[in-house]
């Protein structure tokens, strides 16, 4: 009785939690560089079920050897949990914005930022702006380094900054000035051996927690455009009309076991007195 | 849950795709030189749950029982069909009449291919694209040209002041493709060889199957407005039928769990 209602349960959280993560995902549908959540559910373990026998017709206490006294007759499953939430890196569509210093990553690969002293993130947000001390960062404040590990430093007065599809930067002098087109750095573009080693740090910073990193091979740069988020609007409410049925389903199972229980014990529990 | 759901959103996404496609041909309507795309759709695979042919007895199962689970994109392809000639008067541009693509150096030493033939001077006499990059093989026209004349079989010949017949710097070269409609887009009006599209067939204007040069016009993109409109129309119609796919089966999930008062 009492087991049915926990296991009905478990089903309704799973329904709720999921579509606390459809939500972030719907939330975060224009946030770029945001990368959806899915969350992946596996039942409980199950538990194992016996009954008491011995041979039809002797008595309970007169076990005699080799027969079972424990039968095993199957399990029983208790619920459902979430036992991950991998996030799924799936390209994110390009949105040309024509600023100059707003990039877009076009492959499996991740610009690096300096989040503290010896401390890295990855990211795919793009939107690249120039601090008062001409460090190239991110909107978030956070550094972007190139490919020695280095910050990037840019002075704006030098003249117009073009970004090429492997993520060299190259200041073009200022027509008549005499000057030379100089390279500024490599923005430090790396690709994972396995992605779902990524920890997500926010929507759009990711933390290596165990993959192998490599130079970028598969991965372009394109300026003036940056990549929106990779959360399927149509996807999302498909996902969450399941899930809301799904939660419904639960909280009648969870009704019928109440309801149950309540026949328990009014009508069987009855006793003369009342 | 109903496989309804599922497969109605894949009808829907396969739709926006669709969608997009349009768009971005629409937003190219004065292009020069581009060529649409079309959005492809196939079926997914089936999920079998009895299989024709299944021994029954003595006999077998004539027909067996599938259900599909949606659509998925085929391919976009270019389609490239010849755009309209349209007079410019201005010397330099040249329109191509037939296949074949020009041959332009990029900044970073690679070949790309474009049927857009709006080309201009650069400070040096270099013919160039209007972002810069080089025709090529490169043709120089001289400083003190006083006209410019690209013939069907793009020989560029220019008038210089005191020489009494015209001067011939070079000859553009088309290149032509085994499958064009492999290229790789890349953007302003450029396409590259990709794996798919074979390697470049180098060739004179008129010889080889290469299209001939028509000098002082362009050639338009080869969008239909109507043609595209009709195709919106259809797009956003199976987008909303797909729609109803997913009110329907949520409708009917939501009577199975009322059925339990």
């Amino acid at each position: 009785m009492v087991r049915g209602l926990y296991t009905a349960a478990t089903g309704a959280l799973v329904a709720e939690a999921n579509v606390d993560t459809i939500a972030n995902n719907l939330s975060n549908a224009s946030t770029a560089g945001f990368k959806r959540t899915l969350m992946q559910i596996q039942s409980f373990p199950q538990t194992a079920l016996y009954r008491n026998q011995t041979d039809p017709g002797q008595l309970p206490n007169a076990y005699i050897a080799g027969v079972a006294a424990h039968q095993s007759i199957g399990t029983l499953g208790s619920g459902s949990y979430i036992y991950d939430t991998p996030t799924q890196f799936d390209q994110g569509a390009l949105n040309q914005t024509d600023n100059p210093l707003d990039i877009a990553l076009q492959g499996p690969g991740f610009l690096t930022v300096q989040t503290g002293p010896n401390q890295t993130a990855f990211t795919r947000a793009g939107s690249l702006t120039i601090s008062a001390q001409g460090v190239l960062e991110t909107t978030r404040g956070e550094p972007v380094l190139d490919t020695q590990g280095n910050t990037i430093t840019v002075n704006p007065q030098n003249g117009p900054v073009q970004i090429d599809r492997q993520g060299n930067i190259v200041q073009n002098a200022q027509p008549g000035s005499g000057q030379q087109n100089t390279q500024i750095a490599q923005l430090g573009i790396v690709e994972f051996s396995d992605t779902n080693l990524l920890r997500a740090q926010g929507g759009t910073n990711f933390v290596n927690a165990g993959a192998t990193a490599s130079a970028a091979r598969q991965t372009t740069v394109t300026q003036g455009a940056v990549e929106s988020s990779n959360a399927n609007v149509v996807r999302s409410m498909v996902d969450l009309i399941s899930n809301q049925r799904w939660f419904e389903a639960n909280i009648k199972m969870v009704q019928a076991q109440d309801s149950l229980t309540e026949s328990a014990i009014s009508t069987v529990g009855r006793s003369s007195a009342n | 849950m109903m496989r309804a759901l599922y497969t109605s959103a894949a009808g829907m996404e396969a739709q926006t795709y669709n969608i997009d496609t349009i768009s971005n041909n629409l937003a190219n309507v004065s292009t020069t030189g581009f060529r649409k795309n079309l959005a492809r759709f196939q079926d997914q695979i089936y999920q079998q749950l009895s299989a024709p042919g299944t021994p029954v007895g003595a006999a077998v199962v004539p027909v067996g029982q599938d259900v599909g689970l949606g659509v998925k994109i085929a391919s976009s392809e270019k389609i490239f069909t010849q755009g309209t000639i349209q007079e410019t008067d201005n010397p330099l541009d040249v329109a191509i009449e037939g296949n074949g693509f020009f041959q332009v150096t990029l900044p970073d030493g690679t070949t790309a291919y474009t049927r857009d033939g709006s080309f201009k001077r650069d400070a040096t006499g270099q013919i160039v694209t209007a972002n810069g990059y080089f025709l090529s093989p490169n043709i120089t026209i001289p400083t003190n040209a006083t006209a410019v004349q690209i013939g069907s079989d793009g020989t560029v010949s220019a008038t210089i002041p005191a020489q009494t017949a015209p001067q011939t710097l070079g000859q553009i070269q088309l290149v032509n493709f085994v499958n064009p409609a492999g290229l790789a887009p890349y953007g302003q009006n450029l396409y590259q060889q990709s794996g798919a599209s074979g390697a470049p067939n180098i060739s004179t204007p008129g010889l080889n199957g290469a299209g001939t040069l028509q000098g002082g016009y362009t050639e338009a993109s080869n969008v239909s407005v109507v043609q595209e409109i009709v195709n919106m129309i259809t797009a956003q119609r199976a987008y909303e039928a797909s729609s109803k796919g997913v009110t329907t089966s949520n409708e009917m999930l939501q009577t199975a769990v009322n059925m339990k008062q």
